[in-house]
C-alpha cells in the first residue's frame, strides 16, 4: 500500500474515530454552554411578535418553571438565527426561502414550520384622510413612484409620504411580492425597521401611507380597502383581501420538552384566543 | 462547435426568458460591503527565522446592485499585499468579481456572466475558517474566480445544487497571452440527503487538464467535519497525475469560539519521489461580533501551521498566524 493511501485511511478514520468518540447527537451542547431546561429563545418577525410575547406571558404564569425570551429583528434575522443554533424558535411572516432551507440543511438543522396564524397585512392612512380605498394597481403606483399626489386617486391636495418596512422584514417580501409585482419601492420611501414604527409615522403624519399586519391596527391610523376589501380577521380568512399570507414558528424538528410544550399552547385554544385578542386570524 | 452553441444557448436563454425573481436587494438598491485582514505572521524552518511581522494581507470592496427584480450584478476589488511582481509597493489590484445574474430563467436557478466564483470542490463557499487558503487554491489546482458563463440553481426544499460552468480555465489572474484557446468546462453537484450530511462531487475538464474533486460535509454538532479528495491529470495525453486530501474538523465550543483542525496531504505527481508534503493546522477562532444573520463581524484567529515536506531528511517549516478579519455592510441584503 502506497504511503499516500495510508495517511488518506488513516486521516478518514482518525477522524470518524474523533466524531465517534466525541459528542456527536444533534443538538449537543457543552456543558459551559449548556442551557436550562426550562430556557426558550424566541426571535424574527416583527408581526408575530406580539403573538409570542403574549403566549409567552400566559405560558410562563401556568409554567412558572419556564423562562421564555422573545426577541423581533425580522424574519431573516430570526431564520439565521435558527440556522445558526441560537435560538430554539424563528418567528417568519414569511415561507422560509430554498437558500434557506439548503443553508439550514447543510449546518444539520431541519426546519420545520408551524403555521400560527393567518394575517393580511392592512394599508393605512393617517385618520384625516378622506380616501377610502385604493386599487391594487394605483396602490402599486404609489409605492413605485409613478403617484406622487393624493389628488391623482381622488383624494384631496398633499404630497403623499411612503411608510415601508426595511427590506430584512418578511412583511415586506410580502408585501413587495404581493402588492408591487416585485417591483422596486420608491427610493424616498421612508424605511421602517418594524410594524411598530410604520404605524406610528402614518399616525403623526397627515400625507403619509403605510401597511402593518392586522394586529398592528388601532383607533390612531385609518385602514382603507384594496380593489373593494378591507383587511379584516373575516376577509383574510375568507380569501378575499388581497394581501392575505400565513404566519410561521419554525423550530429544528419536531419540537421536543418545552419547546413542544409552548408550540403546542400557541396552537391550542388559549394561544388561538391570543391570536385573535390581538386581531390575527385564528387557524381553523 | 458544440461549445460555440452552448454560450449561444446559454446568452439566449438569459437574455430572451428572464422573468422576475426576488432578490435579496430591491431593485436600484446597491449594497456596498468592505472585508479586510490584518495579519502577523512568524515563520520558521530549522530554527531559523524567516518571516516576523504585521500586514494587511487582503482587503475586499463590494457592490452588489440590484438593476430589475431578475437582474443583479457584483463587483469586487481586491487588494492584497504581494512581495511578487514589479510593485515595488509590494501592493496589488485585482478585479475579483465583476458579473450579472439572471434570475428566474432556471426553477431556483440563475445565468451568470463574467468574473465569477469557481465552481470546484470546496473553493467556493471556502469561508477562510482556517487563515490558510483553501486546499484547491493552494495548490494551485483551481482559482476561486474565473471568467466565464454559468448556470446554476437549487435543488427543491433544499435538497443541494448543481452548477454548469463555461469558463476561460486559468483563473481570474490570468489575462491576455497566458489564456489558451481551450475553454474549460466545469460542473458541480453537492446533494444534502438528510440534515447534516452534504456529499457531492464536481470536474474541470479542458484537452489538456482534468481535475476531478469529491466533497463531503458532517455536521454532528458541535462538529462539523469538512473534507475534500482531488485528483489531477495534466498534459497532452493527460499523464501526469497528481493527487491529495483535506479534512478539516470545526469544533464549536461555544457560540464565540471554534476550535479548527486541519490536515493536508498534497502529491503534484505520483509518479514522482519525494514532491508531496502533508499540512497540519490548529487553531483558534474568536468572534467577537457576529454580523446579523451569521456572517462574520469582527473575527480573530489564531493558527498554528507546520508544513513537512515528504523528501527524506527535509525540515518542517512551522508558522504561527494571529489574524483579525472584520467585515460590514450598508444595509440591504
Amino acid at each position: 500500500m502506497s504511503s499516500f493511501k495510508k495517511i488518506l485511511i488513516l486521516s478518514v478514520v482518525s477522524v470518524l474515530l474523533t466524531s465517534t468518540l466525541a459528542p456527536v447527537s444533534w443538538g449537543w451542547q457543552w456543558p459551559w454552554s449548556r442551557k436550562e431546561q426550562n430556557q426558550l429563545t424566541i426571535q424574527g418577525s416583527t408581526t408575530v411578535l406580539p403573538i409570542a410575547q403574549r403566549c409567552a406571558e400566559e405560558f410562563m404564569k401556568a409554567h412558572p418553571e419556564a423562562n421564555i425570551s422573545v426577541r423581533g429583528g425580522g424574519s431573516g434575522v430570526g431564520i439565521a438565527a435558527l440556522i445558526d443554533g441560537t435560538i430554539d424558535i424563528a418567528d417568519a411572516s414569511r415561507a422560509m426561502k430554498i437558500k434557506e432551507l439548503k443553508k439550514a440543511r447543510a449546518k444539520g438543522v431541519n426546519p420545520v414550520a408551524h403555521v400560527v396564524a393567518k394575517d393580511a397585512i392592512a394599508v393605512i392612512v393617517h385618520r384625516d384622510n378622506s380616501i377610502n380605498g385604493l386599487t391594487k394597481s394605483q396602490l402599486k403606483a404609489i409605492y413605485t413612484g409613478a403617484i406622487n399626489r393624493w389628488n391623482e386617486v381622488g383624494g384631496t391636495s398633499g404630497v403623499i409620504v411612503v411608510v415601508s418596512r426595511d427590506v430584512a422584514s418578511g412583511t415586506f417580501e410580502v408585501f413587495n411580492k404581493l402588492a408591487l409585482d416585485k417591483q422596486r419601492v420608491r427610493p424616498d420611501a421612508l424605511m421602517q425597521a418594524s410594524n411598530r414604527a410604520v404605524a406610528s409615522i402614518v399616525a403623526t403624519t397627515k400625507g403619509a401611507i403605510g401597511y402593518v399586519g392586522l394586529g398592528y391596527l388601532s383607533e390612531e391610523v385609518k385602514p382603507i380597502a384594496i380593489d373593494g376589501v378591507t383587511a379584516t380577521v373575516e376577509t383574510a380568512k375568507s380569501g378575499t383581501y388581497p394581501l392575505a399570507r400565513p404566519l410561521y414558528m419554525y423550530t429544528n424538528g419536531e419540537p421536543k420538552g418545552l419547546a413542544r410544550d409552548f408550540i403546542d399552547f400557541v396552537l391550542g385554544p388559549k394561544g388561538q384566543k391570543i391570536v385573535k385578542e390581538d386581531g390575527f386570524v385564528p387557524i381553523e | 462547435m458544440k461549445k460555440s452553441i452552448v454560450i449561444s444557448v446559454l446568452i439566449s436563454m438569459a437574455v430572451t426568458l428572464a422573468v422576475p425573481a426576488y432578490a435579496g436587494l430591491a431593485p436600484g438598491q446597491t449594497q456596498i460591503k468592505a472585508y479586510s485582514w490584518f495579519r502577523y505572521t512568524y515563520k520558521q524552518q530549522d530554527n531559523r527565522t524567516q518571516e516576523s511581522g504585521f500586514a494587511v494581507k487582503r482587503g475586499y470592496l463590494r457592490w452588489d446592485h440590484c438593476f430589475a427584480p431578475s437582474i443583479s450584478s457584483r463587483v469586487t476589488l481586491d487588494l492584497f499585499s504581494s512581495d511578487k511582481g514589479e510593485d515595488p509597493h509590494g501592493a496589488g489590484l485585482k478585479i475579483k468579481d465583476a458579473y450579472v445574474d439572471f434570475k428566474g430563467v432556471i426553477p431556483e436557478g440563475k445565468i451568470t456572466m463574467g468574473v465569477q466564483k469557481h465552481y470546484f470542490g470546496l473553493i467556493y463557499d471556502w469561508e477562510y475558517v482556517t487563515i490558510e487558503k483553501s486546499f484547491t487554491d493552494k495548490n494551485r489546482i483551481a482559482a476561486s474566480r474565473d471568467l466565464g458563463i454559468c448556470a446554476g440553481g437549487n435543488l427543491p426544499q433544499g435538497y443541494g445544487e448543481w452548477n454548469l460552468e463555461l469558463v476561460n480555465g486559468e483563473g481570474y489572474k490570468k489575462v491576455g497571452k497566458n489564456i489558451d484557446t481551450n475553454p474549460a468546462l466545469v460542473g458541480n453537484l453537492r446533494l444534502i440527503p438528510i440534515p447534516g450530511v452534504t456529499v457531492g462531487g464536481s470536474f474541470h475538464k479542458t484537452s489538456n487538464k482534468q481535475n476531478l474533486a469529491a466533497v463531503g460535509r458532517f455536521v454532528f454538532a458541535p462538529v462539523d467535519v469538512w473534507g475534500i479528495y482531488v485528483t489531477t491529470a495534466a498534459g497532452k495525453d493527460l499523464d501526469k497525475k497528481g493527487a491529495g486530501f483535506m479534512l478539516m474538523p470545526i469544533v464549536n465550543l461555544s457560540p464565540k469560539v471554534d476550535a479548527v483542525f486541519r490536515f493536508d496531504h498534497w502529491d503534484p505527481d505520483t509518479d514522482k519521489a519525494d514532491d508531496a508534503y502533508t499540512l497540519l493546522i490548529g487553531g483558534l477562532n474568536y468572534h467577537f461580533v457576529k454580523g446579523e444573520k451569521g456572517k462574520p463581524g469582527v473575527m480573530l484567529q489564531l493558527n498554528f501551521e507546520r508544513k513537512q515536506p515528504e523528501k527524506s531528511g527535509s525540515k518542517p517549516t512551522d508558522e504561527l498566524l494571529a489574524q483579525l478579519r472584520w467585515e460590514f455592510a450598508t444595509p440591504g441584503l
